[in-house]
């Protein structure tokens, strides 16, 4: 990856294509890139939809090379949901074909003239900018499926759907996934939105012609990857759990501990979960049948595969495997205990280009709202289908759960910098409801979500049984989760990592072998927090200030069932948690 | 205490698998309060203690996660749930004994467990999860658990039973045709049900 592509939308004759050498952005990858052109390049005060922001597409430092689970992509820009900075990352395929084709990076800058739309099509002989207007206001699906009549079905596909097109708070930018649909998406913080402002519909990606990335050291990189996939394989969660029964093995875990967020955040257990679990998905899947069912990867490479097809009774396609949060959102903290329509919701978010997360959070506050009752599906797809359609409604519900409350006088809003929590309330487990606070991201499951201070020796050892520990581990792990978000690697590598220390030598000889540096854990660590630093800067400059590292108060006040606790970590030790 | 009625099956694998998922809500299992908890997993239902240290590694009692299993004793009602370890930095932070177990503080079991008090009888609920499920849910069915009638009978009325030559019923010991499995005389109290799995 030795190139990086730029596409003025603000040209005097149009969009302006140029490719250019990495400069100082030489060895940056997904998280590590898309970070440090936001805050190089992007004025923190512009609007985000402005032709000020940027919006930066990165694959990971290992991507396209034979480095197992190296096939994550980072979009980052200043985001329309925080305003903030924001990293969205995402599995499907285009990660790998863009590595391969030598770009580190895509900087979509400027604003078109006119609402004309665009399609950028890249393979090994250059790249090329079309006007796509036959695709407006298309969903993800539809767009893929016109653009395989012109292109043939080999191209892998960066998209938007309606609600990136209608600039919308909780809009995504979509990824085509091993079979080519637009399954796989950079969900969280409005990227799909400023992906929309730039006026591009969809990116084409052909890699034919090219070959994988070739190691720097052969053979230390060769037994470096034979030792990390040996050690994700023998690991219960990654060779075991994750392939078995995906992410929503969690809901009966977090619900039985009381942490599962329901009705809105009322309450920590859900009735209905142990019909909506990784268990009884699995044992659907399983028996419905189909390709892929079950266990699926979302990229070629992953060996893990915690992923899955869903297929409807009759044995059609319906959407990949909906994930642990997706079937909370829709699910549990909306009442709703049937996986059929939970999957429905899962395809339409796809289709339209909407976070899942923060759509089932909208709506469960919505149903607060009394525009639909807690546990009616129909009414929940119907909401979800106004978002598509860009009623007034469907707007308002599309611009995430802030907006949602806001306009509707909700109090009970579960967001932290305007965006929406994830599937773990934080009165329950109040070490993820730092990072919550404090996430440079706003709330966000994945910012602590990686390897421990006992791994990486990130900021000394820290006595479990102390109340600030709470404060440095999750300092720890965002550090940690950043430096592997530059990789590219899945952050479900971490479990195999916490527990095996020859499997993290096994990562680190991994880049190494490839880059031909000679990396420590400190080095890693060090990298992490350059990032988080400078990610910390620009919200600093965007106007983000301690006053926004905050729970909502009812976080403070209202106890949570069954264990009648509230959130008790103060805004002093929350304060503490960039003390690096 | 006698449970109300006894239901003994004897089945082909394929159909004793489809009652692991009634694992997931939990099942009754008779028991003594008092007595040490990892008595009552590895005397009792036989797991091993080896498995119960390795492959079991979030533990819940009262839906509060557990890191030192060994200092509890069983106490009246309790709901007991196992299992694997599991992703995420909520599935790491509820493990036992992790590095992150500050993260839950909140919802630890903080005590040493139940008081006891005398050994008397009692119910628990067992819930098992995922893989661990999948793993012990055959044994511990073959040792038998209690479970209420009317859930029994709902749960028998959504499975199919094996051809009548395949399998065996048999209702507080006589021997009953399989196609009446949902037409008991359902109590409403406790049913001790007791699945065999048939090698073939
Ligand atoms: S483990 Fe899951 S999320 Fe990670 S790369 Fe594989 S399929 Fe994708």
């Amino acid at each position: 990856m030795d190139k990086i592509l730029r596409i003025n939308m603000s040209g005097a004759n149009g969009p302006e294509l140029k490719t250019e050498s990495l400069g100082a952005y030489a060895g940056l990858g997904g998280r590590a890139m898309t970070s440090t052109v936001v805050a190089q390049e992007v004025p923190p005060t512009c609007h985000a939809l402005s032709a000020e922001n940027k919006l930066v597409i990165a694959p990971g430092l290992l991507s396209g090379s034979a480095a197992a689970m190296s096939g994550r992509i980072s979009v980052g820009c200043k985001s329309p949901l925080t305003g903030g900075i924001k990293e969205a990352n995402s599995g499907g395929q285009p990660s790998q074909l863009l590595a391969r084709l030598g770009y580190a990076a895509i900087i979509l800058e400027g604003c078109p003239k006119d609402d004309t739309l665009y399609k950028v099509i890249i393979n090994k002989d250059g790249v090329s900018i079309d006007k796509a207007d036959d695709l407006k206001m298309l969903g993800n699906y539809d767009t893929v499926e016109k653009l395989r009549g012109t292109y043939g079905d080999k191209f892998g596909c960066i998209s938007i759907g309606q609600a990136g097109e209608m600039k919308l708070g909780a809009a995504t930018v979509a990824f085509t996934d091993m079979e080519g649909l637009p399954t796989r998406h950079a969900g969280r913080g409005g990227v799909g939105a400023v992906m929309g402002a730039k006026g591009i519909k969809a990116i084409i990606i052909d890699d034919a012609g090219t070959k994988m990335r070739e190691p720097k050291d052969p053979e230390k990189f060769k037994a470096a990857n034979k030792a990390f996939v040996a050690g994700l394989r023998q690991h219960p969660v990654t060779g075991q759990g994750l392939p078995a029964y995906g992410t929503n093995v969690l809901t009966n875990v977090i619900n039985e501990a009381g942490g599962y967020p329901t009705f809105n955040f009322k309450q920590g257990q859900f009735d209905g979960a142990a019909k909506i679990s990784g268990e009884a998905l699995a044992e659907m899947e399983n028996s419905r049948g189909g390709d892929g069912s079950a266990t699926h990867g979302c990229h070629r490479g992953c060996v893990i595969r915690c992923s899955g097809t869903f297929y409807d009774k009759n044995g059609r396609f319906v959407t990949k495997q909906p994930e642990y949060e997706t079937v909370w959102a829709h699910g549990g903290n909306c009442g709703i205990d049937d996986l059929d329509a939970i999957a429905e919701l899962d395809r339409l978010d796809d289709d339209f280009g909407l976070d899942t997360i923060e759509m089932g959070a909208t709506i469960a506050v919505a149903m607060d709202a009394g525009l639909a009752q807690f546990g009616d599906a129909t009414a929940a797809i119907r909401l979800i289908k106004e978002v598509g359609q860009g009623t007034p409604l469907g707007r308002i519900l599309g611009s995430g759960a802030a907006v949602t409350g806001r306009v509707f006088g909700v109090e009970r809003v579960p967001v932290v910098k305007g965006q929406s929590m994830p599937a773990y309330d934080p009165r329950a487990v109040q070490g993820i409801g730092v990072t919550y606070a404090t996430s440079t991201m706003g709330a966000d499951h994945t910012a602590g979500y990686a390897v421990t201070a006992n791994v990486l020796g990130v900021g000394g050892s820290v006595d479990p049984l102390k109340p600030q520990g709470q404060v440095e581990l999750s300092r720890n792990l965002q550090i940690a989760t950043t430096a592997i978000d530059a990789t590219g690697m899945c952050l479900f590598i971490a479990f195999a990592i916490l527990d095996q220390p020859e499997t993290f030598q096994a990562l680190i000889d991994l880049i190494n072998g490839f880059t031909g540096l000679d990396m420590t854990g400190d080095d890693v660590s060090d990298l992490g927090k350059k990032i988080l630093t400078q990610e910390r800067t620009f919200n600093a400059r965007a106007g983000l200030t301690a006053a926004h590292d905050r729970l909502p108060d009812y976080f403070k006040n209202e106890p949570l069932t069954p264990h009648k606790v509230t959130f008790g970590v103060t805004d002093e030790e929350l304060d503490q948690v960039f003390n690096f | 205490m006698e449970p109300a009625a006894t239901l003994d099956l004897r089945l082909p694998a394929e159909t004793a698998a489809r009652f692991t998922p009634l694992f997931s809500a939990g099942v009754g299992i008779a028991t003594r309060t008092g007595i040490p908890l990892v008595k009552l997993l590895c005397d009792q239902l036989g797991i091993d203690e080896k498995y119960l240290d390795q492959r079991v590694q979030t533990i819940f009692v009262n839906a509060r996660a557990v890191d030192d299993v060994t200092r509890l004793t069983v106490d009246d009602g309790d709901v007991i749930a196992l299992s694997a370890a599991m992703p995420g930095l909520v599935g790491a932070t509820l493990r036992k004994g992790g590095v992150l177990a500050s993260f839950r503080a909140a919802i630890s079991y903080s005590s040493g467990g139940g008081q006891g008090g005398g050994a008397g009888f009692t119910v628990v609920t067992l819930k098992l999860f995922n893989l661990v499920a999948r793993e012990l849910a055959a044994a511990i069915l073959r040792g038998g658990i209690w479970i209420k009638g009317g859930r029994l009978a709902a749960f028998l009325e959504q499975t199919t039973p094996p051809p009548d030559d395949t399998m065996s019923v048999r209702w507080n010991g006589k021997p009953v045709q399989s196609d009446r499995w949902t037409a008991l005389p359902w109590p409403e109290g406790w049913v001790e049900l007791r699945v065999e799995t048939l090698t073939v």
